[in-house]
């Protein structure tokens, strides 16, 4: 009967298992697009566009014939790229997937410098998983959000959809930069990560640091000993939203399913999220966190202190860090911070360790103010916005590493050559633009669409001018001081707080660099930014700066799709500027299901 | 006899040599198809809804209101 019944359960077993392989085959097998205007491969229509767009054949009035304009125009196209107001990268698009039917050809030089980018870029992940890192995999399985990563190459492409020349080289750089620092923060996540080796804490753990995304690696600066310290929400959430609109909503709707508002800022939704859905990695003994951006942060700290039931450590900055007296506060909580770390990490804090990373994290400062004047006073600053931008932020909270240093000395002979040769890295500039306000974080590429659409260059961010002071590290005191007035300018907190009269910077900025438009980015959720709205809104009409407002939801694609983000630049350039766009394929793309 | 050997193994290397470029060749052509083709980003967006329905969508999860129940309390 047992022999029976085992039988019976590995038949029902053996069943259900091919049945979810069939499923599993069809879905896999199924088109990724299958509209209306789906084009089948072994279609007339596919045909047509074939013969148009590859071979030197016209056709009218239903005759073909072969064209010698149109054969050394195809040669030409092939050779050096098709020139961007000739151009249509909209026709490249699937449906509504967001994928391409190829990647561009940028020429064959552009086209094979691309090849090798990818080959590169596979090969960082080869490289972790040659090291016999079945973790990375384990990982994989474990957490949803790392199916994200996937998907992180395309995030490479769409970032520099369009470039060429140097201005694809030098944003590529830091593209690569930023992929590799990744994968080493998720190998290092994982190799320490208890929930993957069996609730066991190796020797790992006990030496990483874990904390908030916004508390720079700096804290860790003065620990020889320790294997890495590790933003936890930057691979787990900031950063993945950027690669893969899709997968955040998951989270957002996991915390508003126990109770959080559905308005609430979608960074911290998606951060608390992550905890309701016990998807954090185990990988240090104690947690600091910080105030900031906002009280959405706070919110989300407390949350996550009740979720990882670890020694948990608040690091806050004064909002108003322009006052003077508020600067020891700062500092008194930076080295309450450093003897809460030495207790639970269990080593010595070293100052001259400390100094010397110091100094090698203000080499990239410095590299960073000259390629902020090099934007603003030029038209041959290679670097695009995206990469600028998101470089940045990634760099100032990962903290000082090796990788970082040898892409600004690759970037910095790019640029010097960029700036002698008085190359024009983005020739079909019409506006000189700013971005002001919290950016929408499932679309942080919207500026090489507003270039590739209508040419609107965009030379600075407003994140992007977060603490930039050197910090002198020949004395202590010094040091301290400079450091507590860097980490109080935090990402959205140069200009966010500290008085409404930093967030009214935007003019003086626009002045510095030069720009001539301002791109203001709308958090439909953020109450603080709101707030301000009617007086950003009069000051421009006062002083006759063209500002686009675009409304985003940070990181809930939902709320305002991305359509909808440039609809509101396409009207405004229509009806306010009258111009016509540099590539029309692109005003009107459906990427509702894309990445 | 000499000289046969000689000749013998120069056109050993030769032959090797060609078949190390057939090879590079061919997956560079290989390589580059899927490059192009966006073959690596079509099979991601084919595998990741599968991922999520068959795996991540059916992973048993802590009940996070369970677990953080009375802590609050405690403090």
């Amino acid at each position: 009967m047992k022999a029976v019944s085992k039988l019976t359960a590995a038949a029902r077993a053996a069943k259900k298992a091919a049945v979810t392989a069939g499923n599993i085959a069809k879905d896999f097998c199924a088109p990724i697009y299958d509209g209306p205007d789906r084009e089948k491969f072994f279609s007339r229509r596919h045909l047509d566009r074939v013969i148009d767009s590859y071979t030197p054949i016209v056709r009218e009035d239903g005759k073909a014939a072969f064209s010698k304009k149109k054969a050394k125009k195809l040669a030409s196209d092939f050779w050096y790229g098709v020139p961007h107001g000739e151009r249509r990268l909209g026709d490249l698009y699937i449906g509504d997937t967001g994928i391409t039917r190829h990647r561009e050809w940028r020429g064959v030089v552009d086209t094979n410098y691309c090849f090798t980018v990818w080959l590169c870029l596979l090969g960082l992940i080869g490289r972790t998983l040659a090291q016999g890192n079945i973790y990375f995999l384990k990982g994989l399985w474990r957490y949803r959000w790392m199916e994200t990563y996937l998907s992180g190459i395309s995030w490479v492409d769409r970032g520099n959809e369009g470039l060429r020349g140097e201005a694809l080289r030098a944003s590529t750089l830091h593209f690569i930069a930023m992929f590799d620092s990744s994968v080493q923060q998720l190998d290092s996540q994982f190799l320490a990560d208890a929930n993957l080796h069996g609730g066991k804490r190796n020797e790992r753990w006990y030496k990483t640091l874990q904390h908030d995304e916004t508390v720079p690696g700096h804290i860790a600066y003065g620990f020889p000993e320790l294997y890495d310290d590790i933003c936890v929400q930057l691979t787990t959430c900031f950063l993945r939203n950027h690669v893969n609109q899709q997968t955040i909503p998951w989270y957002i709707d996991a915390v508003e399913s126990v109770g959080l508002a559905p308005d609430a800022c979608s960074l911290c939704a998606a951060e608390s999220g992550l905890c309701v859905r016990d998807d954090y990695p185990d990988f240090s003994p104690c947690f600091v966190s910080n105030n900031m951006a906002c009280d959405g942060s706070v919110g989300t700290s407390i949350l996550q202190e009740l979720y990882f039931r670890k020694p948990f450590h608040s690091f806050p900055a004064p909002m108003r860090h322009d006052e003077e007296e508020l600067h020891q506060y700062t500092i008194d909580e930076f080295l309450e911070c450093i003897e809460f770390m030495e207790k639970h990490l269990n080593m010595k804090w070293d100052w001259d360790t400390f100094y010397k990373r110091i100094e090698k994290f203000n080499d990239q400062t410095r590299f960073e103010l000259e390629k902020w004047d090099v934007a603003a006073k030029t038209s041959s600053s290679p670097v695009s916005s995206v990469a600028q931008a998101l470089y940045r932020i990634f760099y100032f909270y990962v903290g000082d590493r090796p990788i970082f240093h040898k892409t600004d000395r690759k970037v910095a002979r790019i640029m010097e050559r960029c700036v002698r040769k008085n190359i024009q890295t983005f020739p079909m500039t019409r506006h000189r633009a700013l971005v002001w306000s919290c950016a929408p974080l499932y679309y942080s590429y919207i500026t090489t669409w507003l270039y590739n659409c209508w040419g609107i260059n965009v030379v600075i961010n407003m994140d992007s001018l977060m603490g930039h002071n050197i910090i002198d590290a020949s004395d202590r005191d010094q040091c301290l001081l400079d450091f507590a007035k860097m980490y109080e300018k935090g990402v959205m907190r140069t200009h966010a707080v500290g008085g409404y009269e930093h967030f009214l910077e935007v003019f003086d900025t626009m002045e510095q660099f030069d720009c001539d438009m301002v791109i203001m980015f709308d958090q439909v959720a953020c109450k603080g930014a709101q707030e301000l709205h009617g007086v950003f809104e009069d000051e421009y009409r006062k002083r006759g700066v063209h500002a686009i407002w675009v409304p985003h939801e940070l990181l809930d694609h939902r709320t305002v799709e991305r359509a909808e983000m440039r609809k509101a630049v396409n009207d405004y350039m229509f009806t306010v500027m009258h111009e016509e766009p540099l590539d029309p394929s692109l005003l009107e793309i459906d990427d509702s299901r894309g990445w | 006899m000499r000289g046969c050997r000689k000749k013998k193994s120069r056109c050993l290397i030769w032959r090797i040599l060609w078949t190390v470029v057939k090879a590079a060749l061919i997956a560079y052509a290989a390589l580059f198809t899927v490059f192009y083709f966006n073959l690596d980003t079509k099979l991601f967006y084919r595998i990741m809804p599968i991922l999520n329905k068959y795996h991540y969508d059916v992973m048993p999860h802590k009940d996070f209101a369970e677990s953080i129940r009375g802590q609050n309390d405690q403090a």
